[in-house]
């Protein structure tokens, strides 16, 4: 009877240790995996509201076509219609200009942005921003036209 | 005992512990739901820049939405499965089938204004489309017809499949029969001779849509009526050599996109033939006011107006029923409407505004199986001069 109850509560404490140890592993893994979704999130969120800014905003001056004289960051004519002089001016962005569209749309200083404008066979008729190997990228993927053309916004967020 | 009670407490730690762990393994499906917001968005834009470049309107009017679906589909990644319906639009060939004699076939193809081969066809929203009266009168053969049109009373218990296919039932007559599937009620008291198009529902709302947008075909010399008046139609060509029309003998000439008013109607020119080497000298013609007044001398026996009536007097009676959602599928459609006459061009107007409407195109794409996770895009493409309003319904899942 004595050596029945220990074995009983030898399985009962092994269990239970086994349970303690396989939440704490799970905890801490999610809590890792929160963090990164978080980040993630907040990428996404940023590259949306970004986005929304080059399909909508026209920028200002309204009718820009040099980064020198830019004040208001946007690529459209009219929503959903992008600009060609404005996609020329940003195509192949120096570090210099790269920095003047990163403070112009208050990016935070951890953040940097890359964005490709393709045509519909993945052609690149624009590309601007920086490129890290390292960092984990989130990409936003819009659609606008240009010269009546469906092009794809592929906006990246490190 | 005490040894059971150990691994029953154990047992039900377990059970509380495994219970808690969903709430920490939530991420994966937080992680499709973004993935399906941004294909929603993704899928959106592409319609709004689609619509925008003319493009969707290209597809849609030329019926190729197997080519819409290859364009969208070139767009997203490869793992992306879409499927497209849409809705509204009206055929471009609307094959009818007269369940009727050879006098009532007569009838009904003067009441639509056509004397000649080359009537059947006519302009609607920038694109052209065709009657197509089937080779049979027998209703039993009308496997192929979208609109299936017969005066006075049919049994059609035994044609209920039709509905099930999408085909509709359109009867003409003042006899009541088969009131369930042409939603009418006989209802007592004097009936108003006026009737206007029900504007209050949206099935009514849109067959007057068509209204004010189909042409009628009169011809040189003949007739075409205003309320309760006729009024004479002459086709001339002025100092300028232009066609133009004259009414009731009047001195005035009206061209081509003119709009004259008659009796408070506006009706609007819509085309002149006044070449009379192939024998048909004619115009199309509209009425373009929503609130014409339809009159009918004798309109009994009294229908009740309901939410599907398409013509209603102010007295709460109706002229002409609709149903739709017949079945338990949501397919097919039923027009029951009082027989005003072959030489009433007015209603000639309204009967072909309710075939289109009858025989609207429910447009999809070859069916694949859908994935239970996916996600449904509407789009309306609201009407504007000279093309029509749509819906597209879209819907997009990943394969992997």
């Amino acid at each position: 009877m004595k050596a029945q109850l220990n074995i009983d509560f030898i399985l009962a404490v092994t269990l239970f240790i086994i349970s303690i140890l396989f939440v704490s592993y799970t905890v801490m893994q999610n809590a890792f995996l929160l963090r990164s979704e978080i980040d993630k999130e907040q990428k996404r969120l940023i590259g949306y509201a970004i986005s929304q800014l080059i399909i909508f905003d026209k920028g200002y001056p309204e009718d820009w076509n040099s980064l020198y004289s830019l004040q208001k960051f946007g690529l459209s004519l009219s929503p959903y219609i992008l600009s060609r002089n404005k996609i020329n001016a940003i195509n192949n962005c120096s570090y210099e200009n790269y920095n003047k569209i990163k403070n112009l749309l208050s990016l935070p200083t951890e953040n940097d942005f890359l964005l490709i404008i393709t045509n519909q066979y993945d052609e690149t008729i624009s590309k601007c921003g920086l490129e890290h190997k390292l960092r984990e990228i989130v990409w936003i993927r819009r659609f606008a036209i240009l010269d009546g053309n469906i092009v794809k916004i592929n906006l990246g967020i490190y | 005992m005490k040894g059971f009670i150990k691994i029953l407490e154990v047992v039900l730690s377990l059970l509380l512990i495994f219970g808690i762990l969903p709430f920490f393994t939530s991420f994966s499906k937080s992680n499709d739901e973004w993935n399906n917001a941004l294909l929603s968005l993704s899928l959106r834009d592409i319609l709004i820049s689609l619509d925008k470049s003319g493009i969707l309107k290209s597809y849609i009017v030329s019926g190729n939405l197997e080519g819409l679906k290859n364009y969208i589909s070139s767009l997203l990644p490869g793992n992306v499965m879409i499927e497209i319906y849409v809705n509204g639009i009206p055929k471009n060939v609307i094959k009818i089938g007269c369940n009727c004699t050879l006098e009532e076939k007569i009838r009904l193809e003067r009441s639509l204004g056509i004397y000649f081969p080359e009537d059947y066809t006519f302009s609607l929203r920038g694109k052209i489309v065709r009657f197509e009266f089937l080779n049979t009168n027998e209703i039993e053969k009308m496997g192929d017809a979208d609109v299936i049109i017969f005066f006075g009373c049919r049994d059609l218990s035994k044609y209920l499949n039709y509905l099930n296919e999408g085909k509709a039932f359109i009867m003409i007559g003042n006899d009541i029969c088969e009131e369930k599937i042409f939603n009418i009620t006989l209802k007592d008291g004097l009936v108003s001779s006026y009737s206007q198009i029900n504007s209050n529902s949206l099935e009514p709302f849109r067959i007057g849509e068509y209204f004010i947008d189909v042409p009628i075909r009169i011809y040189n010399n003949s007739n075409f009526w205003v309320k309760e008046m006729s009024h004479s139609l002459y086709v001339c060509i002025d100092n300028n050599s232009l066609p133009c029309i004259r009414i009731d003998n009047l001195p005035e000439e009206y061209h081509i996109g003119d709009t004259i008013t008659i009796d408070e109607t506006r009706i609007k020119i819509k085309d002149i033939d006044a070449d009379e080497s192939d024998g048909r000298v004619f115009s199309d013609i509209s009425i373009i006011d929503r609130n014409y007044n339809f009159y009918l001398p004798n309109p009994y026996p009294g229908i009740e107006e309901n939410e599907k009536t398409i013509l209603k007097t102010l007295n709460g009676f109706s002229f002409a029923q609709c149903n739709y959602f017949i079945t338990q599928h949501g397919n097919g459609r039923a027009v029951w409407i009082k027989d005003f006459g072959e030489e009433r061009k007015d209603f000639g107007q309204l009967l072909k505004s309710i075939i289109l409407w009858a025989s609207e195109e429910r447009f999809e794409t070859q069916k694949q199986k859908i994935n239970k996770n996916f996600i449904e895009i509407y789009y309306i493409v609201s009407g504007v001069f000279e093309s029509e309003p749509y819906l597209i319904r879209l819907i997009a899942f990943y394969i992997y």
